[in-house]
């Protein structure tokens, strides 16, 4: 088919879209969707070459019946330097070349792999074509492009995923639902960064009104990126576009769309927590997931036998050892702000005269006990404080906005502050909890409103128990910063030696408490219950090592401002024609139709169970019978060792992608994969690049000059007739312009990571510690709002940070680095399954100017100096370690000149922008 | 060879010369093109009315009820409540607010302006307004990414890189698509701004660095290496390039690369030249307003006049921002607190040297087969900001942008909103719209103009998009 004549269907079908629409029936044979059944491995005629890579047979059947052959073997500088870089993104060192040109044995190549497999540097490689495919970066992007802390785990966890050959299906499963399916594997957990890995539109999701119709076009927004990222890296569907119709051009409903919705329904972008040994974080995971039944008010639980006796137990231990309290007996008490207080009789202090807006308590007191285990600060109401009390604001509240306990010991110079912990309170008002007196954070403060006129008390549990040396004073300091007058009106203090827990009870508990059990409702056992559960939870997350945090799809968080976990699942609604303002039916959890193998929609027990959704998804993904996922993946990884895909959408196997050049190959790959290889990645690539059409030279074969020779065709007279013009291949397309059948091996730009890393390798810097934090190749200063400023200029290119491989530098979404964007490395913000290969003038300009190249010239030409004695021999280690070859007689005579003239270094710059060094034969 | 999708062989044979999904272009024209030069100018598909195109980018939301869109009604109901429900972007709605700025027609064609514009105000009768302006968001990013990319999230190429992936340029030593970025600071979302998006990296903006003699990123030599080095340095890299070419005929990304050199010396030598002023005259440099007291007018004025010169010198898309960041203090036109401070001080950045260079243009003959394309992402409420507030939220229903030059009806004004200024209701526009009509401008149906990626037909005007007849001349 022409290409005129493609073009000129793509138009008709989009003039007849709505004809066309999403008749399933018909688009359900449609090859992608077919099932998987592996063809016959093609014999060839006689006189073919034998071949006993299967592979080759598909490949050269096909040549044959367009009356090519393939092209001889490269010759194995070629060969050598071409599966390195494929393989581990590095160029071989002399030391390996000259090992692999003398290796006599026959399976001298297979050797060269297996090195490069089992090295490091192979997971490092191919992690970074996965973090492509994920639209991966590490920071928000948006117009708030804030850093994520904790993104990086994920990459770290692709790198050891690739390194450590996990099987696909798992590899699918743990980043889908690996939290679920694999509660026991850490790792499992920090694989859903790659739900997380996409934009997140801060300001729509977490600064605006959470009423506003913005918010909840965001909310859509932002599942239909995790549910793109999903279905176009493991089923190269584009169910995206039926979002605001069912699918022009696949069979994809609105309704298949709004299903996957749901799925993704109950998570959000977050730091999650995780614990890198097994056995806490199976244990934290435990106790996060009953901290979140007690949340849901599941009754299963709160009213279980098995919840019973703990509150039964609990209320036993508390009735038989109640807190004992002794009140101190303060000996100094000072007002900053000029208020009089008074000592009273039963110990509090009562606060009279001048009543300022803030202010400060210092109370100082002997310490009644010879330990101390925690503080009670009671307030008291009085008749002399407006509304009884306990505050002296006009309706009787009062904030107080940070509590400290220090210890002045005998002898010494100041105080020492002592720790607090656990703050309880019998009453909080809302927002204004208890907690907010321990926060370190003077603006938010503890308050009692709408309870005035009673007595309130707070308990404060100190960090580790408190010794006191004889003569001791115990300091307490009761900041009041709010304003207006919300000062604490009578205020009592006592501690205890008690160990803890200490809490005291809020009103409401300590009235079910007081009930007898068999007076009180399920409404108040179920109350009851929850408290005595979650501070059992608390304690026990307590005793924990620190977890550690990953950015990923999480629904168990610390809020940050309005974005908060949604508990159960948010409901989807279908929305008409995708217009927020339109929602018509709720949607349950499901996926797409098409795949008739396999059900569409999830039957799951419990719908508020959004890891279930997640976990049938993942399932679904790698059914045995899901084709979809088998084809996709073996065209994605075709695609990065021979430069495009047997399809050449990767994520795009519908009627608008491209048709696979080898239907029969791709369905043989998929399922040897899958059945015989088990998801091995290692193993295909064995099976790829051991092939004999890998290890094609990439010259233009004969057959194909001679063949468009006869067929008239123009280009191969240009070739013949002047070979140095510079005519393009693609004046080879009536015959195969694309290379799609492979007479010949495809010659390729380095992509941006290569050359960066080569570059560091050459020059002897390469500096190959794994995994981490990013390094940051930019000076970082605040901006205006929350996108920093970020310079690369700045940036120390002989520092540190600068040194390792290119796969750990800190990805900045909207502020990428020019010099590897120059080089089409991508930003994040979009899926890129396959890079753009661009030559531009920008990418000249960096590689003849850019720092990076011109400080790595200078050490490459110091290392030059240290391993070479004459200007002559500098120059043959020069072309060895940049090219892998040696350096003609003229050449060494012309570079060592040039190195005279203008120096070794200007020479070694030279070498990094030369096509020689920029491509792979 | 029927299987065989050679849909965009050219894109990537030529390693990302584009033209190929432009389905009226020819395929030898595509390659001869794609090894002249990467921005080799390419056939139109109607009779161009535009050659080129500078797109003022005001940021921060212009109130239109403030500066061209007069309502007289907002004065009589002036302190009253607006009767209408305000999805407000941050604040509780407050009352209407009649425009502290005295309005005034001008020119053959009488053209409400108010006096924050004195300078624009007596360019009225070259200008095409659209009063019905709509927006899909009012938040500023998205907002902003919709005016300049069709889609309010980030990624998608802008329309300086779908006008120069489409058109090609008429320099080849300089950039299709010059950015000149506010002398403050950049806009929020810096460079994805202008971004290529999925398109080849050669259609990204670049964007010229403020007042700097190297406004490109890595575009000077070295100071430490000598002319004569680097002469020398590229007539060697030559040499070794043509050998290593040699032994693959025929490879185009081969010789694409080795063009690539050559022009990056052009650029080297052509882009000083460009931003070198000395050779304008006082009265030209006046007129603009470089030598303005506020050195952020005076930045802006810099900025306008070698878009000018930009211009002239054939590239085809230059863009210009006035406004930076969003947030405090404010640099932009976002004046959520103080209208008449926040406007005043804008409007004192823009007024003067927009409309020098309208002038300019004019005057040498420039705006008739040129574009100017004055937008803001979004209008401002007509009532205040909270109950007495003094200024005005973000309002997506209606707001106003103008155009002037080649293939416009001058003193028009197209469109209207309702009589507070609310809604858009007569010929409501869409940045869709102002896309297809601006690419119509430039001789490109924006239906055709397209670049597949990951499985879709990507768009400047994504499924949308009509001509706007009504202001074409």
């Amino acid at each position: 088919m022409k290409w005129g004549a493609r073009m000129m269907g793509t138009l008709l079908l989009v003039i007849s879209a709505v004809s066309a629409c999403a008749d399933v029936s018909t688009n359900a044979d449609h090859w992608a969707y077919r099932p998987l059944t592996a063809p016959p491995v093609p014999l060839l005629s006689a006189g073919a070459r034998p071949s006993v890579n299967p592979v080759d047979s598909f490949i050269a059947a096909k040549l044959a019946e367009h009356g090519l052959s393939p092209a001889p073997e490269a010759d194995r500088r070629t060969l050598l330097r071409r599966v390195s870089f494929d393989l581990i993104g590095l160029p071989p060192t002399p030391e390996e070349l000259r090992a692999f040109l003398t290796d006599t044995s026959t399976n001298a190549y297979e050797r060269v792999v297996d090195r490069l497999l089992a090295s490091p540097r192979y997971g490092e490689r191919w992690a970074r074509h996965w973090m492509d495919a994920a639209h991966f970066a590490e920071t928000h992007g948006h117009d708030q492009d804030r850093i994520r802390t904790n993104a990086w785990p994920y990459r770290d966890y692709l790198i050891a995923s690739f390194k450590d050959d996990k099987p696909y299906a798992r590899f699918v499963r743990e980043q889908v639902a690996g939290d679920v399916l694999f509660p026991t594997d850490p790792q499992a957990t920090v694989a859903l960064g790659f739900i997380a890995a996409g934009p997140w539109d801060e300001s729509s999701l977490r600064d605006i009104r959470e009423d506003t119709l913005d918010r909840q076009v965001a909310r859509y927004l932002d599942r239909d990126d995790m549910l793109t990222t999903v279905m176009q890296t493991f089923a190269s569907t584009t169910v995206q576009c039926a979002r605001c119709h069912d699918h022009k051009f696949d069979p994809v409903s609105q309704r298949d769309y709004y299903a996957l919705q749901a799925v993704f329904a109950g998570v959000d972008r977050a730091n999650r927590v995780f614990d890198a040994d097994p056995q806490v974080h199976v244990r934290r995971q435990d106790l996060m997931h009953e901290r979140r039944r007690v949340k849901q008010n599941d009754r299963t639980l709160l009213l279980s036998a098995e919840t019973s006796r703990a509150v039964t137990d609990w209320e036993e231990r508390r009735a038989a050892h109640p807190v004992a309290w002794s009140t101190v007996d303060a000996q100094t008490f000072v007002s900053v702000g000029g208020a009089t207080l008074t000592k009273q009789a039963d110990g509090s202090l009562l606060a009279s005269g001048t009543r300022p807006d803030r202010d400060t308590y210092t109370i100082s007191a002997p310490s009644p006990l010879s330990t101390i285990c925690g503080i009670r600060l009671e307030v008291l109401p009085d008749a002399s404080l407006p509304h009884q009390g306990p505050g002296r604001n006009e309706n009787g509240n009062f904030h107080l906005s940070e509590f400290q306990l220090l210890a002045f010991e005998p002898g010494a110079k100041a105080a020492r502050e002592i720790p607090l912990a656990n703050p309880s309170a019998d009453f909080d008002q809302q927002d204004w909890g208890i907690a907010r007196a321990l926060d370190g954070d003077e603006k938010t403060a503890w308050g009692i409103h709408p309870r005035e006129g009673e007595a309130h008390q707070a308990v404060f549990e100190l960090k580790e128990p408190l010794t006191l040396t004889p003569g001791t004073m115990l300091v307490f300091v009761l900041k009041q910063l709010h304003g207006e007058g919300h000062l604490i009106g009578r205020p009592r203090l006592a501690v205890t030696d008690d160990r803890p827990p200490l809490r005291v009870l809020p009103t409401e508990l300590a009235a079910i408490v007081a009930l007898p059990v068999a007076r009180r409702t399920d409404e108040q056992r179920a109350l009851l219950a929850a408290d005595v559960l979650n501070e059992r939870i608390r304690q026990a997350l307590a005793a924990l090592p620190s977890p550690s945090l990953v950015y990923a799809a999480a629904n168990d968080f610390e809020p940050d401002a309005s974005l908060k976990p949604s508990g159960v699942p948010r409901i989807v609604n279908l929305l008409k024609r995708g217009e927020i303002t339109k929602p018509m039916e709720v949607i349950s959890p499901g996926t797409l139709s098409c795949v008739t193998a396999l059900p569409a929609r999830f039957e799951l027990a419990d719908s508020a169970d959004e890891g279930a959704r997640r976990a049938a998804l993942a399932k679904w993904l790698t059914a045995k019978d899901n084709p979809l996922t088998w084809r996709s993946i073996v065209n994605r990884m075709w695609h990065h060792h021979f430069g495009w895909g047997l399809v050449d959408t990767p994520n795009d196997f519908g009627r608008m992608g491209g048709t696979p050049s080898h239907p029969e190959l791709l369905d043989w790959l998929a399922v040897w994969f899958r059945d015989d290889a088990k998801g091995s990645f290692k193993g295909f690539h064995r099976l790829l690049v051991t092939s004999a059409t890998y290890r094609q030279a990439s010259v233009i074969s004969k057959s194909v000059i001679s063949e468009s020779v006869k067929q008239g065709l123009p280009h191969s007279k240009a070739l013949i007739t002047d070979a140095l013009v510079t005519v393009s291949l693609a004046r080879t397309p009536e015959l195969d312009s694309e290379n799609r059948l492979l007479a010949h091996m495809s010659r390729v730009r380095l992509d941006a990571e290569c050359v960066h890393d080569a570059v560091l390798q050459i020059s002897g810097r390469l500096d190959l510690r794994i995994g981490g934090p990013s390094d940051r190749q930019f000076d970082l200063q605040p901006g205006i709002h929350v996108t920093p400023r970020v310079d690369y200029t700045k940036f120390e290119v002989d520092g540190d940070a600068g040194r390792r491989r290119s796969v750990y530098r800190f990805l900045f979404r909207t502020l990428p680095d020019p010099f590897m964007e120059a080089l089409d490395c991508p930003a994040g913000d979009q899926l890129t399954p396959a890079r753009n290969n661009s030559v531009t003038v920008q990418q000249a300009l960096a590689l003849w100017n850019n720092a990076f190249v011109a400080r790595n010239a200078e050490h490459f030409a110091a290392r030059l100096e240290r391993e070479a004695q004459t200007p002559e021999a500098r120059t043959r280690r020069a072309f060895e370690l940049a090219f892998g070859r040696e350096a003609s007689a003229e050449e060494v005579a012309e570079f060592t000149g040039h190195a005279r003239q203008y120096g070794l270094a200007n020479c070694c710059r030279l070498l990094f922008n030369a096509n020689e060094f920029v491509f792979v034969n | 060879m029927n299987s065989l999708n050679r849909r965009d062989f050219l894109f990537r044979s030529a390693c990302g010369f584009g033209g190929v999904a432009l389905g009226w272009l020819c395929k030898e024209e595509a390659r001869a093109a794609a090894l002249a030069s990467p921005y080799a100018p390419k056939p139109a598909m109607f009779p161009a009315r535009a050659k080129r195109v500078i797109h003022i980018c005001a940021l921060g939301g212009v109130s239109h009820v403030d500066t061209f869109d007069y309502k007289p009604e907002l004065e009589r109901r002036h302190g009253q409540d607006s009767g209408r429900k305000f999805d407000t972007f941050f604040s509780q709605p407050g009352r209407l607010l009649k425009s502290p700025f005295a309005f005034r027609q001008y020119g053959a064609s009488g053209r409400w302006v108010s006096d924050l514009l004195p300078h624009l105000a007596g360019c009225v009768d070259d200008l095409t307004f659209i009063h019905s302006m709509h927006s899909k968001s009012s938040n500023h990013t998205p907002a902003t990414f919709l005016m300049n990319s069709g889609f309010t999230f980030n990624g998608f190429p802008s329309a300086g890189a779908w006008v120069s992936y489409g058109l090609g340029s008429e320099n080849q030593n300089l950039p299709a698509y010059v950015v000149l970025p506010d002398p403050r600071q950049l806009p929020a979302g810096g460079s994805i701004n202008w971004t290529n998006g999925f398109l080849p990296a050669v259609h990204q903006g670049v964007a010229f660095r403020s007042g700097e003699r190297d406004p490109i990123p890595d575009l000077a030599t070295p100071s430490d290496i000598s002319p004569a080095r680097r002469e020398a340095s590229v007539r060697l890299l030559e040499k070794l390039n043509a050998a290593d070419a040699a032994t693959h005929p025929g490879d185009s990304a081969l010789a694409a690369r080795i063009r690539a050199y050559e022009l990056a010396a052009q650029m080297q030598l052509r882009v000083p030249e460009l931003v070198e002023l000395s050779r304008e005259t006082a009265a030209t440099k006046s007129a603009y307003g470089l030598d303005h007291p506020n050195a952020a007018t005076a930045g802006f004025a810099r900025n306008c006049l070698l878009a000018r010169r930009l211009s002239e010198r054939g590239v085809r898309f230059v863009q210009i921002f006035n406004g930076g960041q969003f947030g405090s203090p404010r640099i932009n036109w976002d004046g959520h607190e103080d209208i008449v401070e926040n406007h005043r001080k804008q409007a004192l950045t823009m007024d003067q040297p927009v409309a020098a260079l309208l002038r300019d243009l004019k005057q040498r003959g420039l705006l008739d087969e040129t574009v100017v394309l004055w937008t803001t992402e979004f209008g401002r409420t007509p009532i205040t900001q909270g109950i007495d507030g003094k200024g005005r939220d973000h309002h997506q229903h209606g707001f106003t942008i103008w155009a002037a030059g080649a293939g416009l009806k001058p003193g028009l004004a197209f469109g209207a909103t309702d009589e507070i200024g609310y809604d858009a209701v007569e010929n409501p526009v869409e940045f869709y719209d102002v896309h297809a009509t601006l690419l119509r401008l430039l001789g490109v149906e924006h239906t055709k103009l397209v670049f597949r990626h990951n499985g879709v037909d990507r768009r400047l005007t994504d499924v949308h998009g009509e001509v706007i007849q009504g202001i074409l001349a």
